[in-house]
């Protein structure tokens, strides 16, 4: 039964005033997330519609060429200069990219962070003390997994930039024209140049650091969630995959006991073979 | 930089136009082809153990019987990928192309491992199924030992079978086979160092296939998951071309899951530690020294293969005890040894000559 509590109702409309009420943890994080993800398609489109203007603007010399540029224009473009050579649309789209995808990736990896935190601030008492401590250790693993997950991100990124820079290169050395065959070309370019920059990277120990890193710290999530997954399922008394591997590594030792069981028979059988 | 590229809307628009047809015509060409058939040659199981089915492969009837190599071909395939790669299309067949020449083909399919399998390991591998297929092939042809194939990782596992049983193989080949696990170029490797193979296993058990083809896929990012497709489109409307790269795209991604332990020994063992090499490796408390492989030795490897580089299949030679060691390399890459027209044209014959120069039936016609 709850207790007595003269200072209950002072304390719960104190709560519901605006100016006083504590935000739950881990809001503006949450807030902040989705405005990242805004502002990551609004990046896009802008990207988008920045290159489509810049297009506008080449067309070939007359009167639509005025109305084009008077669309741009009319679209702000003016405001931010159109950029005159592709590739150069093409490092601002990737650099607008790398911008959102870096706050996104950051205020993901911080709602992780602050959850985790959260759970860790918890005390582990009472009944729900292992539940806890799973959900916790859950918790630190997503976190882990974000920030992981953001800094490759961030490496096949730069992937993506220094291929680029390398097709300008070979575009320009290569002397490709602008035409159907043309742009064919670059397409193929693009992906000798991607595969050549991946393969340093690839190769490289920072790379291979961090690809493991990143797949230990999910194969920790996995398992986080595998312990919380059997828990529930005992609790239910379902069967689960840990009772599965008992019974599958007890068949393989019988089987094996077998084998040495039937092996000198096997053995009397057997004939060596001539040799050549 | 800037670049003397410009794009044309009105030529970018053109151009869309035009993919954009060749999609819909593409599409409507994929839609039409029916289910691509695979491992078409005949053949019948002569023995079945768990999930594994050892094929034998109807001998030719063009063949007369005094033209045939007398002692079986047993081909240990890899536990990666399935077996039907050596088989791929009437056209384009390792096995079609050792029959015709004459030689006794049999084919372990090691099946798709599910969770009963999670704790096979080199100890079920190389010391029970193996040698359970080898007894099966020497009842079923009558023969005493027999001549033994072993493809890729299936090599490296005939390797190991070879040091502990030389009385049973006559002769070893190895295709496209690593043993030197450690080499620079060997991006894998590179990769598995740092990562954590025995919480791996504890945690996925067997490995999916799935896991392992974006691994793949990985490798070559740019090329394999966009520039393959886009270059179907330019042979959309050749009907073949598109049943080819159907049967191939099928292969690439019908990928059996890797029995937990067997990937956790193979990658501990063989990859971070390669044991093989430094003649560390033991199975079950048995020692595999390749020194013990005395029988004559065929090694194949494909030059520009990214998977199994040269490197790490070349220094068998300085593993093995043979003396009579032969090498070919192929010009191709890890698949093309198998299915290019180049292979079809090279690998089953080099395969048959060196088998019949060491057949103890002397052959009465040369293939």
């Amino acid at each position: 039964m709850a207790q007595a509590d003269p200072d209950r109702h002072e304390r719960a409309h104190a709560q519901e005033a605006p100016e006083h009420a504590p935000r739950p943890a881990g809001l503006e994080e949450a807030e902040a997330l989705g405005r990242k993800w805004l502002e990551l398609g609004q990046v896009w489109l802008q990207g988008l519609a920045q290159s489509a203007a810049g297009s506008a603007t080449r067309a070939p010399a007359g009167p639509a060429d005025e109305g084009a540029a008077d669309a741009a224009d009319a679209q702000g473009a003016s405001t931010t200069p159109p950029a005159t050579d592709p590739f150069e649309v093409g490092r601002a789209l990737i650099e607008a990219w790398r911008t959102a995808w870096a706050g996104t990736g950051a205020a993901q990896a911080t709602v992780s962070q602050v959850f985790s935190d959260w759970l860790a601030s918890m005390p582990l008492l009472g009944p729900a003390r292992e539940q806890t401590r799973l959900l916790r250790e859950l918790a630190e693993a997503q976190a882990e997994c974000r920030r992981l997950e953001q800094e490759l991100a961030a490496v096949l990124l730069q992937v993506q930039t220094e291929t680029l820079e390398r097709l300008a290169e070979r575009v320009q050395a290569a002397g490709v024209t602008n035409s159907a065959e043309g742009y064919r070309r670059i397409h193929d370019l693009w992906v000798e140049c991607g595969e050549q920059v991946y393969a340093q990277v690839a190769h490289s120990e920072a790379y291979a650091r961090l690809q493991g890193a990143l797949g230990n710290a999910t194969m920790r999530l996995r398992a986080r969630q595998q312990a919380l997954l059997e828990q529930a399922l005992k609790q239910l008394d379902l069967p689960t995959r840990s009772e599965l591997n008992t019974l599958h590594r007890q068949v393989r030792e019988l089987r094996q006991k077998l084998a040495a069981l039937e092996a000198p028979r096997a053995g009397v059988r057997r004939r060596p073979a001539k040799q050549t | 930089m800037t670049s003397p590229f410009e794009f044309d809307p009105q030529v970018l628009a053109q151009e869309a136009e035009r993919f954009a047809a060749r999609l819909r015509a593409g599409m409507e060409s994929l839609a039409r082809v029916a289910e691509v058939q695979i491992g078409t040659a005949p053949k019948e199981a002569v023995y079945a153990e768990d999930k594994l089915v050892l094929y034998r492969y109807l001998p030719e009837p063009d063949v007369q019987p005094e033209a045939r190599i007398a002692t079986p071909l047993l081909i240990c395939y890899a536990l990666v990928n399935r077996p039907y790669m050596l088989d791929l299309q009437p056209d384009r067949s390792l096995i079609r192309g050792l029959l015709k020449r004459g030689v006794d083909v049999y084919l372990i399919d090691w099946g798709y491992p599910d969770g009963a399998d999670r704790y096979l390991g080199f100890e079920d591998y190389v010391l029970r199924y193996l040698p359970n297929c080898v007894a099966a092939v020497e009842r079923t042809s009558g023969s005493q030992g027999v001549n033994l194939l072993g493809v890729c990782q299936g090599g490296t596992l005939s390797v190991c079978y070879a040091a502990l049983h030389p009385e049973r193989v006559r002769n070893l080949l190895t295709m496209v086979t690593p043993v030197d696990f450690r080499t620079p170029d060997n991006l894998l490797t590179k990769w598995a160092e740092h990562v954590d193979v025995d919480a791996l296993v504890a945690t996925v058990g067997n490995v999916p296939g799935t896991m392992l083809n974006a691994l793949f896929l990985s490798l070559m990012p740019f090329r394999l998951t966009v520039h393959k497709y886009l270059a179907l489109l330019d042979q959309i409307e050749d009907a073949a071309a598109v049943e080819n790269f159907l049967r191939m795209e099928k292969w690439i991604f019908d990928s059996p899951d890797q029995p937990g332990e067997m990937f956790r020994q193979f990658m501990t063992w063989l990859v971070k530690e390669n044991r093989l090499m430094r003649g560390a490796l033991e199975i079950a408390g048995r020692r595999i020294d390749p020194r013990r492989i005395t029988m004559p030795v065929f090694n194949m490897y494909a030059l520009q293969d990214h998977l199994v580089p040269p490197a790490a299949s070349t220094p068998l030679r300085t593993l093995v005890g043979a003396v009579d060691y032969s090498e070919y390399a192929f010009a191709g890459g890890h698949i093309g040894i198998y299915v290019s027209g180049a292979a079809q044209r090279e690998v089953p014959p080099r395969i048959a000559e060196w088998l019949r120069a060491r057949d103890p039936r002397p052959a009465r016609r040369r293939s």
